[in-house]
């Protein structure tokens, strides 16, 4: 939690206190990003875009909305402009197709996914649903700060949320079974 | 309760967001439904699963890395002001950006506007109405203008708007000068830090100069062997009609030249015709009305519809009305002796037919 003390010293020009924001919130930046990306590099650039962004922009803040909030948009904003630019997106019956085996007798075994495992199946998600999910479960954000990072409405932000949710459930069930598909 | 219904709610469990009552309705339903038992499973499994994911951290502190950066942005800052718009403009896509999409949409508001006036002049005045005025030469020009052509000329039309605009921006700010003028009408990408810091107009003015003139001729000049083209046209109607509501009282050919609504999409006037068009701008059936050259005829098509009506003017006595057909009917035109009023008839499919009734004949007949 990032103190609004802060805050409003970084947006009356304290350059100090700006630069200790930025770290107070690099991690959970980075977080996002990584997650978005799937993709270490692309994510250590995509928050450091961030953060140059939140260093320019702190004066556009205003305190109604909350300060992790607007961090997240921009991180997320960032980050969907990257992978639309890298790859188009993928619908869910054609993550299916491509779903690969990875080591099926052992993935019968386990009894939690891997991280590894969640992390891929959350990177084959539509853009969007990819979105909500980080921001639920990377952020702990509830369905109204997920709202007003998005700027999408709270009905389709659950929507977002349950279909995600029912796609990992799907995707990671596959893959649990064996999850080998041609 | 159907498992669909059941599945929000154990979606919303999940999150914590069902109050008493929704969770007993839910566990009483689970408790009956093995599906449904096993998928709560699932998505409870799934969502502990989401929330253990590693919190990974960044191999090397970001902040450290972008500090020159931001050191950078600093001394740019006390360089020039005012410093914050630089901030913005620089590093990051300014509001006033570079977008094509926005700007394009910021000219096409500025021409529906335009649009507006115009039609809600010519309506309110039809006693200034110019019938009966000619124009040289123009008469091909009119029934073959096809409705590509008609768009590109309001998109010509917009560019045309625009630059006025914008040329009006840097006086007003204070930094004239024909340069500043340039470089504004030039490229937003180039100009909005020189807009923003005065300091550096001049550079950024003389960057851009040869890039913007050609561009800007070419808005204004394209079609440059006939006076008559939609750009000049429209560029008349745009002065006559932001000079003093005299929308086309000027007598010029080129002011008598018909004007036109960009809304009404599907119905166009014709340009450099003698025939008047004129709509009934905000009726939700608008009717487009062409008087003939000779101020005796006037031809009447409703938007959505593909009837034609002809109307004596003296007596308002109509002389022909076509049978009801699907489709619209576009490019309503007089011929220069008002003996026949050509137009297009665009049926449901799309497919056009070309149509001429004859005043005379008092017959309508395929072209």
């Amino acid at each position: 939690m990032v103190e609004p003390a802060l805050i409003k010293a970084a947006q009356a020009g304290d350059r100090e206190a700006l630069v200790t924001l930025l770290r107070e919130i690099e991690h959970q930046v980075y977080r996002t990003a990584y997650y978005l990306l799937n993709h270490e590099q692309d994510a250590l650039d995509a928050s450091q875009e961030a953060l140059i962004r939140v260093y320019t922009k702190i004066g556009s803040y205003e305190e109604k909305a909350q300060f992790r909030t607007w961090v997240q948009r921009i991180v997320t904003n960032i980050c969907i402009d990257k992978f639309r630019r890298k790859r188009p997106s993928v619908s869910i019956d054609e993550h299916e197709m491509v779903f690969e085996s990875g080591d099926s007798v052992e993935a019968e075994v386990l009894s939690a996914y891997a991280a590894e495992e969640i992390r891929e199946a959350i990177g084959k998600l539509p853009e969007h649903h990819r979105t909500v999910v980080v921001l639920r479960y990377l952020q702990d954000f509830s369905y109204n700060e997920i709202a007003d990072s998005l700027n999408l409405p709270l009905n389709t932000v659950k929507s977002y949320l349950f279909r995600a949710r029912q796609q990992l459930q799907v995707l990671l069930h596959d893959y649990q079974k064996g999850g080998v598909r041609g | 309760m159907m498992c669909q219904e059941v599945m929000e709610l154990m979606q919303r469990y999940i999150d914590g967001d069902l109050d008493e009552q929704e969770t007993s309705l839910m566990m009483d339903h689970v408790g009956q439904c093995p599906d449904c038992a096993a998928m709560l499973d699932r998505l409870k499994r799934l969502s502990s699963e989401l929330e253990q994911l590693p919190r990974v951290v960044p191999r090397y502190s970001l902040v450290d890395a972008i500090l020159p950066e931001l050191e950078r942005l600093n001394e740019l800052e006390i360089r020039t002001a005012p410093a914050d718009e630089i901030l913005e403009a620089a590093p990051l896509r300014s509001r006033r950006s570079l977008r094509p999409g926005r700007d394009l949409l910021r000219r096409l508001s500025t021409v529906v506007a335009l649009g507006v006036v115009v039609g809600l002049l010519i309506f309110t005045q039809p006693d200034q109405w110019p019938f009966g005025s000619n124009s040289s030469g123009t008469n091909e020009a009119g029934p073959s203008l096809d409705k590509q052509n008609n768009e590109k000329s309001v998109i010509q039309e917009s560019n045309t708007n625009t630059l006025k605009v914008e040329q009006q921006a840097p006086a007003s700010k204070g930094t004239g000068g024909a340069d500043d003028q340039h470089a504004d009408r030039a490229d937003p990408r180039e100009s909005d830090p020189g807009e923003k810091a005065p300091n550096d107009v001049k550079i950024t003015g003389n960057e851009t100069m040869p890039a913007a003139t050609p561009s800007f001729n070419a808005s204004t000049s394209e079609p440059p062997a006939n006076p008559d083209t939609p750009v000049s046209n429209r560029g008349d109607v745009d002065r006559s009609a932001s000079a003093s509501g005299e929308a086309s009282s000027s007598g010029s050919p080129a002011a008598s030249a018909s004007e036109e609504v960009p809304q009404s999409a599907g119905i166009m006037a014709e340009d450099g015709d003698q025939g008047k068009m004129a709509f009934g701008s905000g009726a939700p059936d608008a009717a487009v009305s062409v008087v003939s050259p000779d101020g005796k005829w006037r031809a009447v098509t409703s938007e959505g519809t593909a009837t034609i009506q002809i109307y004596k003017s003296e007596d308002n006595s109509l002389l022909f009305d076509s049978a009801a057909r699907e489709g619209s009917i576009e490019n309503l035109t007089w011929s220069p002796e008002s003996t026949y009023l050509y137009y297009s008839w665009i049926d449901a499919e799309g497919s056009r037919t070309e149509l001429m009734f004859d005043i005379e004949g008092v017959q309508e007949s395929n072209r």
